[in-house]
């Protein structure tokens, strides 16, 4: 599922090679790169990043104790994959070898800090009080709760642009239907919600907004230059646009003037704006954007990111007799739990539902795992019931696992079924055919029956009419 | 089913798809359940039947008829009554308080929205039915027997009509439909609240509110519980639960103010609607016993002046006498009030246990926050009962504090001198005559008064004292406190039954009530065994003289020599109808002609309503006090008992009184195992009987297994170790098989004794195997896990009583730390999978879940002990299971033909065939002494090859019980 696994390395990963290279020299996706690794590859990245680039694998496996080493493969293994080391022989020795811009980038980063641009640019007049926390979380739920209530529905409005930017808004619909998440119905023109977009809402935050802006970006890779008033597409103009975003993220909660922006940043900066990762406030003649908790986990690196999201207050409980109770108004996380649980009765702040075998069956045939929907209520969980541990009662878990076990019991496949043999020798004949292709699904002697694998029929049937020409049947 | 084993048991083993259905699947799984009907014709005894149930004892062998054996299956005879009932009381109550609009509709709802649907048959109770309907069951069940035997042990024969057929179930909580309150109004401070309170008389309770323990208390007091898992708990407002809470003193208005001072959200108008409509009659009339003289008594004059209007009730009352009036309550004057009726008027005595929970209205309950005037913001207006707020709240204080000098003198045990200035009480004086009379115009079916009974035992002076006291060092548990407070609130002593998990120590309460009220106490059990431990209870608890207690049993009828007495027997033993001894003769007069002032009612859940209704007829008590660990809610029993007995004064929360250490923590486990092929087969070829594919799960090989592997691996742990199986057959060849000793209905009453014993003493016997018998009431404190092989169908009453079995509190293992374990015991319900056992062990854990008992699916235990913990285990090889299907296939054929016989009484059929009328059979001197357990069959284990067709029915001689019987005997 692509939703799940998604995120800043993962989106790196299916980059291709022009476009890495015009990342890497992107000093805020380097950063946000190195934020979102594990902690023994960013080590290792530390350790080499003010090397001359080539270092003997030989020595760096000798960064880890004996017993370590399988850690500091898998961290290799990473970073290899990445692309941001490669393998190479040089004088008959393996060597590892940094991606030089990415190097060169990173040094610069770590010697110089990337305060100058921040600290270059304008600041606010300090007259105009910024928003309180509390409002920029309220903006931030507000617009990506109506992505998600849209994507629920189909029928409420997607968000709307604020108006102070007066910018092309983004289209919504559009977008989530180019992710997978929704699909168009061709008649009636509606959009409804996808599995996929099931599996999405069951997603954490951080996999959430990246499976969006993951879109956004080939979107405006692919799309035709300026179309929505966009970026220039290319390589480096998706370099800039990644940048962008994820400076954002790493702005330290310094707000952006937007009148300072380029044009195709502006773009993008509305865009987001749209979804909640910056909330436009109006001082002085210039409308400054803020950055919110959204734009922090979208920077913030696959664990950092994933931290940021969990803080969100939880609001599930869940009993040992497969009770949900949900301390929650909000129509969306109504919404996502009513994949998987069935709602019993709607109190003004409470959602009292269950989880039955129905309602976790007809979520698991979306392909939702078992996995998932404890990770969900584990994730969610209401402070009381998240102190304790498990946080979901184990008997839940055991079964949701169970439920899910229970539909890999039987197997559906297609076959072909042959019956009614004209002679004894026929039907041992062709068992034995069957048998020695592999494709032997069912055979009885005493009703003379044998089941293929329906892929094998043209062969059997191939073999049946030879044996009976031989036999004079 | 004639064909000889021999023939099935070559089964094919290519081909099929095995077992069909899939795991929880079977739960659902349509096609079986449909084929499955049980027992749905309705049974109807005729007169003939009757005729010979009456005779019992004229066809008998013996003189004595207390030494006949008589087994008549009480299922049957309560099985007509219960199935001629109107509309059963939904589950939940009356679901919509004000007018039912949609049940209908909601009743109607196809079954197929739940998919394949078979799992829960006959749909969904109607709802809405409210409280009429359980009037219309009251009638039903008087039609029932009224004819008992009197060595009957009614935990072997009793079945609740609950538990089968048209029982629908709720799997996880399978058919509520979904309710849209969200148009509820919270109030502003409602985090500081504990309860949503809704419409449909449902009430969440957060259990981690700061006023959680004063909540709950209040919420037992008036309402039902429906879960009570950790964190939310779900209660239900009923007719029943609020007859309850009134007849302990709560008023309506009171009722109504704590609750909108508890909600979170403002108190909707159909709830204060409801809880006046359910208690504007109930409660207001008092039945008192006082000085002898009978008493109706009420704080409402014109209530009073209603009743009179009743002829049969104006026949009843005396007139006041002139002058001198009787100083109960602390005297006031005769009121001359209106149609010349003269009532008494007294000042009313403030209940402890009501101005406990009416001081709720006065928690603070922002009590962290800093400004008190928020929470004083939506506070309801004040009650007539927290007019006296003040003082309320001071008790109230006390008694959570448990300052030093009531520490010292359980609140029960004060005497409620504080008299309420804001009350009056008028009362009439009944012919004592003519009392049994008045109380019936009152019940609900005629003047709709039900009367509450009191009983002011401190000025009774007829009946003689009994010296009784508990023993000085005996500490009562604080919920024990709690149920005795409310029985005794207001110095008087209320009849009603208190509900306490099993281990709790009901029988402490049970012990303490007697001790309080020290008047003659009669003691009713469900079996001899019981008796005994009852007796053990009474002196370790008091100081009672050994002559002050006696036993009537079949086996010792002793009577006390004092003029005040402890009377302890069974059920059976009163309600019993035939000749008795002339020994037995005496007692019954001596139990008939008294006035006990305590009458004492064990396991009342077990009991069937008629054979109450004779008990209670029988016996003339002041105070009725029953007690049981599981009131299962949706019986039509518990209209029966609120009226014969009494409300439900308290019920303990199980998952509380495992947290606070007095009962046992138990890991309640759930072992699949998987039917095999050949068994599979079997077990879904077409026409097989009910009794065979019973069989046939239950002596599935790999839960044989299973059992072997369980009661070897805690046998090594040091553990003592209980197998059910309410299947005879199965429990004599696991017991046989696996050389362990074994209970069952047959086996006798010394038998057992020494069984159990050598079980609690003797630590090369480490296991034992029951039957149903060993369901309620058996005392065994060592037993920590518990093994189920197979039980009553659904039925979750059993389940729940099973496990109290191992819910007495355990010492700490020798050897291990305390405090190490999680759990101290266990308990395993083996099942097969792909039959209807999964879906009848679902349905039976119900009751457990909804207290907030987890159960652990183990899906595949041997698998995961690994193969070397498996080696030895038997039935390993596919001929020896083979050998096994045979038996069974031939032995149910050949039990079956021999009952229409009639020829010999085998536990197995008459345990299994249910559906036959009722029938007695009479049994031998052979089958009393526990010696027709001796002729078991047995199947050669290992060395027969091939099935072995016909009845094979060997000699007992050398079995290895009776070796095992003889070294422990």
């Amino acid at each position: 599922m692509a939703a799940a696994s998604a995120g800043l390395v993962a989106f790196i990963n299916q980059l291709e090679g022009h476009q890495l290279e015009a990342l890497f020299t992107q000093p805020y996706a380097t950063v946000a790169l190195l934020r979102s690794l594990q902690p023994l590859a960013r080590q290792v990245l530390a350790r080499l990043v003010c090397t001359g680039g080539a270092i003997s694998a030989a020595l760096v496996s000798s960064f880890a104790r004996p017993e370590a080493s399988s850690k500091l493969a898998a961290a290799l293994g990473e970073l290899t994959s990445l692309r941001l080391l490669s393998k190479a022989a040089q004088g008959g020795q393996q060597m590892y070898v940094l991606h030089p811009s990415f190097q060169a980038q990173l040094r610069q980063a770590m010697c110089c800090g990337m305060m100058d641009d921040l600290q270059a640019a304008a600041l606010p007049p300090p007259d105009a009080a910024p928003p309180s926390a509390a409002e920029l979380a309220a903006f931030a739920r507000q617009q990506w709760e109506a992505v998600l209530l849209f994507l629920v529905d189909g029928a409420s409005s997607p968000p709307s642009p604020p108006h102070v930017l007066r910018a092309a808004p983004l289209d919504v619909p559009s977008l989530l239907a180019a992710a997978g998440l929704m699909l168009k119905n061709e008649y009636t023109q509606r959009q409804s919600i996808s599995e996929a977009g099931f599996q999405f809402l069951l997603t954490g935050l951080y996999s959430q907004l990246w499976a969006v802006v993951r879109q956004y970006l080939a979107g405006l890779g692919a799309g035709p230059t300026g179309g929505q008033g966009g970026p220039p597409g290319g390589g480096s103009g998706l370099a800039v646009a990644i940048n962008f975003l994820l400076r954002l993220g790493l702005q330290a909660g310094r707000p952006i003037c937007y009148s300072q922006l380029g044009p195709a940043e502006r773009a993008i900066a509305a865009h987001m704006a749209q979804l909640g990762l910056l909330m436009p406030a109006a001082a002085g003649a210039d409308v400054w954007l803020h950055p919110t908790r959204l734009a922090a986990v979208l920077a913030g690196g696959g664990r950092a990111g994933e931290s940021a999201a969990a803080s969100e207050d939880g609001y599930v409980i869940v009993e040992s007799n497969f009770r949900v109770y949900a301390y929650t108004t909000s129509a969306v996380q109504v919404a996502v739990l009513r994949i998987f649980v069935r709602c019993d009765a709607l109190l003004p702040n409470l959602v009292v539902g269950t989880v039955t075998r129905d309602s976790a069956s007809a979520a698991l045939a979306l392909g939702i795992t078992a996995t998932q929907m404890a990770d969900f209520l584990r994730q969610h969980a209401h402070p009381r019931a998240a102190a304790k541990h498990p946080v979901v009662p184990a008997v839940v878990t055991d079964q949701l696992r169970l439920w899910q076990a229970e539909r890999a019991r039987l197997r559906a496949q297609p076959a072909a079924i042959y019956s009614r043999f004209e002679s004894p020798q026929l039907f041992s004949g062709a068992v034995e055919f069957a048998r020695q292709a592999g494709a032997l699904l069912y055979c009885s002697q005493e009703r003379q029956q044998l089941a293929v694998d329906a892929s094998f029929h043209d062969a059997m049937r191939g073999h049946l009419r030879e044996r009976k020409m031989a036999l004079g049947l | 089913m004639s064909a000889p084993g021999s023939t099935k048991v070559r089964l094919k083993v290519g081909g099929g798809a095995g077992a069909a259905g899939s795991g929880r699947n079977g739960r659902r799984q349509g096609g079986e359940d449909d084929d499955y009907q049980p027992d749905e014709e309705v049974v109807v005894i005729n007169s003939d039947d009757d005729d010979e149930l009456a005779g019992g004892s004229a066809d008998v062998a013996f003189d004595d008829d207390e030494d006949d054996w008589e087994v008549y299956d009480s299922e049957e005879e309560e099985r007509p009554a219960a199935k001629a009932k109107a509309p059963r009381q939904p589950t939940r109550g009356a679901r919509k308080p004000g007018g039912t609009g949609g049940a209908a509709a909601a009743a109607a709802k196809p079954a197929a929205r739940r998919d394949g649907g078979g799992g829960r048959r006959g749909g969904r109770r109607g709802r809405g039915a409210g409280g009429s309907s359980s009037r219309a069951q009251t009638a039903g069940r008087r039609r029932g027997r009224a004819e008992f035997g009197e060595d009957e042990d009614l935990e072997e024969e009793f079945f609740s009509d609950e538990e089968e057929g048209e029982g629908v179930f709720r799997l996880g909580a399978g058919d509520e439909e979904f309710r849209d309150f969200s148009g509820m109004h919270l109030k502003p401070d409602h985090y500081n609240r504990p309860l949503w309170v809704c419409p449909d008389a449902r009430i969440f309770l957060e259990t981690f509110s700061p006023v959680y323990k004063q909540a709950y208390d209040f919420l037992i007091a008036i309402a039902e519980p429906v879960s009570r898992p950790e964190w939310i708990h779900e209660y239900q407002l009923t007719p029943h639960s609020l007859y309850a809470a009134v007849s302990i003193g709560l008023e309506t208005d009171t009722i109504v103010a704590v609750l909108s001072r508890l909600s979170k959200n403002v108190l909707p108008p159909e709830i204060k609607r409801f809880v006046r409509g359910c208690t504007q009659n109930y409660g207001k009339v008092k039945l008192v016993l006082q000085q002898n003289k009978f008493f109706v008594e009420s704080p409402h004059p014109e209530i009073l002046r209603q009743l009179l209007k009743d002829p049969t009730i104006k026949s009843a009352a005396l007139p006041a006498p002139g002058g001198a009036k009787p100083g109960g309550g602390g005297g006031g004057g005769a009121g001359q009030e209106g149609e010349g009726q003269q009532f008494r008027v007294g000042a009313a005595r403030r209940d402890r246990a009501v101005a406990d929970l009416a001081s709720i209205e006065e928690i603070d309950l922002a009590a962290e926050e800093d400004e008190p005037g928020g929470a004083g913001a939506g506070q309801p207006p004040a009650s007539a009962a927290a007019g006296t707020a003040a003082a309320a709240q001071q008790q109230g204080g006390g008694q959570q504090q448990q300052p030093g000098q009531q520490a010292q003198r359980p609140s029960y045990m004060l005497d409620a001198v504080e008299e309420d200035p804001d009350k009056e009480l008028h009362s009439f004086e009944v012919d004592p005559e003519k009392v049994e009379k008045v109380k019936e115009r009152c019940l609900p079916d005629a003047l709709n008064y039900p009367m509450l009974e009191e009983y002011d035992f401190k000025n009774d002076s007829h009946n003689p004292d009994l010296a009784i006291d508990l023993k000085p060092n005996v500490q009562h548990r604080p919920y024990q406190d709690k149920s005795l407070s409310k029985m005794f609130g207001n110095g008087r002593a209320r009849s009603g039954i208190i509900v306490l998990p099993c281990g709790a120590g009901k029988s402490l309460v049970g012990v303490s009530a007697a001790a309080r009220i020290k008047k003659s106490c009669l003691c009713l059990c469900t079996n001899g065994v019981s008796v005994d431990q009852w007796k053990y209870q009474f002196e370790m608890w008091t100081n009672i003289q050994k002559n002050q207690v006696c036993r009537f049993t079949s086996q010792c009828r002793e009577w006390f020599e004092s003029p005040a007495g402890v009377c302890i027997t069974t059920y059976t033993m009163v309600a019993f109808s035939g000749r008795r001894s002339a020994e037995g003769e005496r007692v019954m007069q001596q139990i008939m002609s008294r006035e006990w002032g305590l009458i004492l009612l064990d396991e009342v859940h077990v009991v069937p309503a008629a054979m109450f209704r004779r008990v209670l007829g029988i016996v003339k008590a002041h105070c009725k006090l029953g007690l049981t660990a599981t009131l299962v809610r949706e019986d039509a029993l518990i209209s029966d008992l609120n009226f014969l007995i009494g409300p439900k004064l308290y019920e303990a929360n199980w998952l509380d009184l495992t947290r606070g250490g007095h009962i046992a923590n138990v890991q309640c486990a759930e072992v699949w195992c998987p039917l095999t092929r050949e068994f599979a087969r079997e077990y879904h070829r077409p026409g097989v009987s009910q009794t065979v594919r019973q069989l046939l799960y239950v002596m599935n090989p790999a839960k044989l297994r299973a059992c072997q592997f369980l009661v070897q691996y805690h046998e090594a742990r040091g553990d003592k170790v209980i197998v059910f199986s309410d299947n005879i057959y199965a429990l004599r060849e696991y017991a046989v098989r696996l050389g362990k000793l074994f209970i069952y209905g047959a086996t006798g009453h010394q038998e057992r004794t020494r069984i159990l014993h050598a079980f609690k003493h003797n630590p090369q016997v480490n296991t034992v195997f029951l039957s149903k018998v060993g369901d309620n009431s058996l005392d065994i404190p060592e037993a920590n896990v518990l093994v189920q092989i197979s039980s009553h169908a659904g039925s979750r009453r059993q389940e729940a009583q099973r496990l109290g079995r191992i819910l007495r509190k355990k010492k700490a293992r020798p050897g291990a730390p305390a405090g190490a374990e999680e759990f101290d015991a266990f308990f395993y319900t083996l099942l097969t999978l792909d039959t209807q056992e999964v879906y009848f062990t679902a349905k039976r854990q119900q009751f457990l879940i909804d207290q907030g008992y987890a159960y652990k699916v183990i899906p595949s235990l041997l698998e995961a002990a690994g193969p070397q913990a498996t080696d030895g285990l038997l039935l390993f090889t596919r001929e020896e299971q083979l050998d096994v299907l045979a038996a069974i296939l031939a032995a149910s054929d050949a039990d079956l033909a021999e009952e229409d016989v009639g020829e010999d009484k085998d536990d197995l059929a008459s345990h299994l065939k249910k559906k036959a009328p009722t029938k007695r059979v009479v049994g031998s001197m052979a089958a009393l002494s526990g010696a027709a357990g001796m002729s078991y069959m047995e199947y050669a284990t290992g060395q027969g090859a091939g099935g072995r067709g016909g009845a094979q029915r060997k000699p007992a001689g050398g079995g290895k019980l009776a070796k095992l019987a003889k070294k422990f005997g």
